[in-house]
C-alpha cells in the first residue's frame, strides 16, 4: 500500500516534471513562433510599403497635374493657335458678405463704377444683376489690370476667379478654322467642334490636336489677300493653300475674319467661311478642267487645231468672249485669252456624259472632303444638255466652293491623283492613296498650258520671278434677280507652284472687288486675284522648301511656236 | 530576480524586435517625407510648367503674325528673297570664284587699289594659334635675319616655300610678294572680298602710323637718318600713290631703332593675318625700300 503511495507519489511527480517540460517546451515554441510571426508580419509590411511606394506612389501624383482642361491645338510646327489659358472673370458672390447685404454701396452706384472701367457694359442691365441677389458672372475673360481696379472698388461681393478659358493666341488668324468654344466648354465651330471628342477626352487631351496650317504660311496668304480687298475694294476674300500630293490644307483663309478671343455683334456675319461654306460660279478656272478631260479622253490630239472664235449660237443662246480674239483659236491661246467660245467647242466634242464623269470623280456634285462644314454644290442633275455641258465647261451653271477648285487643281497638277483634302497634319504612311482621274500625260500637258497663262497670258501679274507659278484667271459675274450681274463679279486666280515640279496649289478668290486706281479700274481677275498670288508665293514659297530658281522652268518649247504674238489679254 | 540565460536571450529578442521596428517605422516615415517633398516638387512643377504656359502665351500673342507683319511694315520693310540671293548648292558658291571668261567684262572695284608692282604680295601670312602672333615673329632674330634675306633674295621667293620650321626664309617670302599670290588674287572675282583683301593691311598701317605720329619719342636725331632713307624711297616707288604723302610723314617715327618696332609688331600681330606684313617692319632701320612699301600698303 504504501509502496503504492509512494510510487504513486513519485510517479506523480515525474508527471509533474513532464507536465512542467512539455509546459516549457510549448512555451519556448511559442515565443520563437511569435518572434518569426512578428518579424515576418514587420517584413512584409516593409515589403508592401516598399512595393506600394513603387508601384502606385509615384504613378497617381502625375497624373492630373500637367492635363490641361482642354487639349491645345498646333500647327504643323507646333506652334500654339488654342489653348487653355487662366483668365480671370468676374463673379458676384452676394454671400461674400455674409447674410447683410451683398454690396457696400448700392447696386446702381456699383454698377456706374463697373461700367467705367467696361465702358462697354450695359449700366441697366448690370444693376439689375446686381440688385438681383443671384450669384452669376458679371463678365468673362477680364483682363489682370481691370481685376485690380475692380479690386480697389472695395466690393467683396465682386469676386475674380482664374478659370481656364479658350485662348487663341494668334488673335483673328486662321479663325475659320480654328473655330471657337462655346461657354459650356464645348466646341461650337471649326475644328474646336470636329475634335471636341479629342480635345476634352483625358485619355486624348494631353498630347495637342495637330493641324496641318502653317501658321506662317496662313498669316503671309491673309495679309496679301488682305492687301488685295483693300486695293480692289472687295466685300471679301478667300484663299487656300494645299499641298498637291498630299491634300494637307496648309492655309485657308476667309476674310473679312473675326477674332475668336472676342466675339462681339459686329464679328458674328464674319463667321461665316467663303472657302467652305459658299457656293460659287467660279467662271474661267474651271476651263483647264474641261481641256484636260478633253485631252484624257483622247479628245483633244492636236494642240495646233484652231476653232472658230466667232460667238456662238446654241438653241436661241450666244456664248461670247470679253471680246474679239479674231477668227480662231487653238487652244493653248485659248486658255492663254481665256476663250469661253473655243472651251465650249471642245467640250461639245467631249461630250456631256464624260465631261459630266470627270467631274463627278473630282467630286463636284459632292460637298468638299474637308473636315470642315461644307456647303453642297450646285450640280446639273441628269443628262446634261448640250448647251449645260458647254456653260459648264467654262465654270457657269455649276456653282462649287473654292475647296473643290483647290483639290481638283491639285490634281491636275500632280500627275492625275484626286486626294481628300484635309485640315490634320499626315504622317508620310497616312497620305491617301487616292483615285485617279487623269493620266500623268495629261497633267504633264496641263502643267504647260496653265505655266503659259501665267508666263505670255491672262494671268501675267500671277507671275513671280523663279517660282514657276502656273495657273488660271477666272472672273464669273454673280447670278441676280434678273440674270447675271456686270458689275458684281466673283475673281479667282487658281495657281500652283513650281510648275516643273508641282507641290502647292494656292487659291485666292475675290468677292464682289470693284475697279479701282490700283486695279486700273478693272475688275476682273487678273487685277486683283493674280497679283495676290504673285505676292503670296515668294513670301510662303522659300518657306515651304520652294527655293527661287531662274534657271529651271517647265518646258514649254513644243507649245510656244502656237501662240500668235497677240495682245496676250 | 536571476538572469537566466533564457530570459536573457528573450529580452534581447525582444529588444531586437523593438529595434527593428522602430526603424521601420522611421523608414516609413523617411518615406513619408520624402514624398510628400516629391508631392510639393511636383506640385511646384506643375505650378512653374503653368506659369511658363502664360509666359509663351503671352510670347506667342505678342509676337502673333499679325503684329509681326505689322512690325516688318513699319520698322524693317523686309521683303521676300528673290531668285538671286539663293545658292543651291556648293558648286554654285565655287561659281563665284571661277576665273573670269575671256570676255568677261571688267571687274567693279569699289576701292581704290593701287595695281600691285610684280612681286608685291597681298597674301596674309600664318598665324601662330597659340601665341597669336605671326609664325616667326617670337623671335626678332630670326625676323631681323628674314629681312636681310629678303633683301638678299629680293621678290623670287615663293609665300609658301618656307613653311616649317624655316621661320627666317619664310618670312622673306612673305614681305616681296609670290607672282602666283598675286595672281590668285587677281583671280578672286568676287570684288568685296579683294577690297577686303586690300583694305586690311592699309588701315591697320595707318594706325600703327597715326600712334607713332603722336608718340613723344620722336627723336630729331632719327628723323635725320630717314631723311636719308625718304628719297631712296621715293626712287623705288616711282608712282606715289596716295597713302605716300602720309608715309612720308610718318617716316621719322618709322625709322627708330629696331627694337621699339618690333613691339609695334608684336602688337600688330594678333589682329589679323595682316600682322606678318608688319613683322617685315621689324627689320634694321636701312632695310630695303621695296619692303617697306609693302608694309604700308
Amino acid at each position: 500500500m504504501t509502496s503504492l503511495t509512494v510510487s504513486t507519489a513519485i510517479s506523480s511527480g515525474r508527471v509533474q516534471l513532464v507536465n512542467v517540460r512539455q509546459r516549457s517546451l510549448l512555451v519556448a515554441k511559442l515565443r520563437v513562433w511569435f518572434v518569426v510571426g512578428a518579424f515576418t508580419l514587420i517584413g512584409l509590411i516593409a515589403l508592401f510599403r516598399i512595393v506600394w511606394i513603387g508601384l502606385a506612389g509615384g504613378a497617381e501624383d502625375r497624373g492630373g497635374a500637367a492635363l490641361p482642361p482642354r487639349g491645345e491645338i498646333v500647327d504643323r510646327n507646333g506652334v500654339p493657335l488654342a489653348r487653355a489659358f487662366p483668365a480671370y472673370s468676374l463673379w458676384y458672390n452676394p454671400k461674400a458678405l455674409g447674410d447683410g447685404p451683398a454690396l457696400v454701396k448700392t447696386p446702381a452706384e456699383v454698377a456706374a463704377a463697373l461700367v467705367r472701367i467696361f465702358p462697354d457694359e450695359d449700366q441697366a442691365r448690370l444693376t439689375a444683376k446686381l440688385a438681383s441677389g443671384k450669384p452669376q458672372y458679371l463678365r468673362r475673360r477680364i483682363m489682370p489690370e481691370d481685376a485690380n481696379r475692380i479690386h480697389l472698388l472695395g466690393e467683396p461681393a465682386l469676386e475674380f476667379p482664374r478659370e481656364s478659358e479658350r485662348y487663341y493666341p494668334q488673335g483673328s488668324m486662321a479663325a475659320h478654322v480654328l473655330g471657337l468654344v462655346a461657354a459650356n466648354g464645348h466646341g461650337r465651330l471649326g475644328m474646336e467642334a470636329v475634335l471636341d471628342k479629342q480635345l476634352t477626352d483625358p485619355a486624348f487631351r494631353g498630347a495637342p490636336a495637330v493641324l496641318a496650317l502653317d501658321s506662317r504660311v496662313q498669316g503671309a496668304l491673309e495679309d496679301e489677300l488682305l492687301k488685295g480687298m483693300r486695293l480692289s475694294n472687295a466685300k471679301g476674300a478667300g484663299g487656300i493653300v494645299l499641298d498637291v500630293d498630299t491634300g494637307e490644307v496648309l492655309a485657308l483663309a476667309s476674310l473679312p475674319s473675326f477674332n475668336p478671343n472676342l466675339i462681339d455683334q459686329q464679328s458674328v456675319p464674319n463667321i461665316f467661311n467663303r472657302v467652305t461654306n459658299q457656293v460659287y460660279e467660279l467662271g474661267s478656272v474651271m476651263k483647264p478642267i474641261t481641256v484636260a478631260a478633253a485631252i484624257d479622253a483622247g479628245v483633244l490630239t492636236d494642240m495646233a487645231r484652231r476653232y472658230p472664235a466667232n460667238a456662238l449660237q446654241i438653241g436661241g443662246f450666244t456664248i461670247h468672249d470679253s471680246h474679239n480674239f479674231g477668227a480662231s483659236l487653238n487652244v493653248p491661246e485659248a486658255l492663254i485669252h481665256s476663250s469661253n467660245i473655243v472651251t465650249a467647242q471642245v467640250a461639245d466634242q467631249l461630250g456631256g456624259a464624260r465631261l459630266k464623269a470627270t467631274m463627278a470623280a473630282l467630286g463636284f456634285n459632292r460637298r468638299p472632303q474637308i473636315e470642315l462644314p461644307a456647303g453642297f454644290p450646285i450640280w446639273p442633275r441628269g443628262d446634261w444638255a448640250r448647251i449645260t455641258t458647254m456653260t459648264v465647261s467654262y465654270g457657269h451653271g455649276l456653282a462649287l466652293t473654292p475647296m473643290h477648285l483647290a483639290s481638283a487643281y491639285a490634281a491636275l497638277v500632280n500627275g492625275g491623283v484626286w486626294r481628300p483634302a484635309t485640315l490634320r497634319k499626315l504622317a508620310p504612311n497616312e497620305v491617301p492613296q487616292g483615285t485617279r482621274i487623269w493620266q500623268a500625260s495629261t497633267s504633264a500637258r496641263m502643267r504647260q498650258l496653265l505655266r503659259m497663262i501665267v508666263s505670255v497670258g491672262t494671268g501675267r501679274k500671277a507671275d513671280a520671278p523663279g517660282y514657276r507659278i502656273g495657273g488660271k484667271t477666272g472672273s464669273a459675274e454673280k447670278p441676280g434677280a434678273h440674270g447675271y450681274q456686270k458689275t458684281s463679279l466673283i475673281t479667282t486666280f487658281a495657281a500652283a507652284f513650281p510648275m516643273d515640279k508641282p507641290r502647292y496649289v494656292v487659291i485666292a478668290m475675290m468677292d464682289e472687288p470693284q475697279g479701282t486706281i490700283a486695279t486700273s479700274g478693272q475688275r476682273t481677275a487678273a487685277w486683283n486675284a493674280a497679283p495676290v498670288i504673285g505676292r503670296v508665293v515668294p513670301r510662303i514659297g522659300p518657306l515651304l522648301g520652294v527655293m527661287p530658281d531662274n534657271s529651271r522652268d517647265v518646258d514649254i518649247s513644243d507649245l510656244a511656236p502656237l501662240i500668235a504674238s497677240g495682245d496676250g489679254e | 530576480m536571476m538572469l537566466t540565460r533564457s530570459r536573457a536571450q528573450s529580452i534581447g529578442w525582444a529588444v531586437i524586435l523593438a529595434v527593428c521596428l522602430a526603424l521601420t517605422l522611421a523608414l516609413s516615415f523617411r518615406v513619408n517625407a520624402v514624398r510628400s517633398q516629391v508631392r510639393l516638387t511636383e506640385r511646384h512643377i506643375a505650378r512653374l510648367q503653368v506659369e511658363k504656359s502664360l509666359l509663351e502665351t503671352e510670347f506667342e500673342t505678342r509676337a502673333n503674325q499679325q503684329q509681326l507683319t505689322a512690325l516688318n511694315e513699319v520698322e524693317f520693310g523686309y521683303q521676300a528673297p528673290t531668285a538671286g540671293q539663293y545658292l543651291e548648292s556648293e558648286r554654285q558658291l565655287a561659281d563665284l570664284g571661277k576665273a573670269r571668261g575671256p570676255d568677261a567684262p571688267p571687274m567693279i572695284r569699289v576701292a581704290a587699289a593701287e595695281p600691285q608692282p610684280a612681286g608685291d604680295s597681298v597674301l596674309p601670312a600664318l598665324v601662330n594659334p597659340l601665341t597669336g602672333k605671326a609664325l616667326g615673329a617670337e623671335d626678332a632674330g630670326k625676323a631681323r635675319a628674314s629681312a636681310k634675306a629678303s633683301a638678299s633674295t629680293g621678290g623670287k621667293a615663293d609665300s609658301r616655300s618656307g613653311s616649317g620650321d624655316k621661320s627666317g626664309p619664310r618670312l622673306a617670302a612673305v614681305v616681296p610678294s609670290a607672282t602666283s599670290a598675286a595672281n590668285l588674287a587677281d583671280r578672286l572675282s568676287h570684288v568685296e572680298r579683294l577690297a577686303h583683301v586690300e583694305k586690311a593691311p592699309k588701315m591697320l598701317d595707318r594706325k600703327v602710323v597715326e600712334r607713332k605720329v603722336a608718340g613723344p619719342r620722336a627723336e630729331p636725331k632719327q628723323a635725320k637718318a630717314t631723311a636719308k632713307v625718304e628719297p631712296k624711297q621715293a626712287k623705288a616707288a616711282p608712282k606715289p600713290p596716295k597713302a605716300e604723302p602720309q608715309q612720308a610723314k610718318a617716316q621719322p617715327a618709322k625709322a627708330k631703332p629696331a627694337k621699339a618696332e618690333v613691339k609695334v609688331a608684336k602688337a600688330a600681330a594678333p589682329k589679323g593675318a595682316s600682322g606678318a606684313v608688319h613683322v617685315a617692319q621689324a627689320g634694321p632701320a636701312k632695310r630695303p625700300a621695296k619692303s617697306n612699301k609693302v608694309a604700308i600698303e
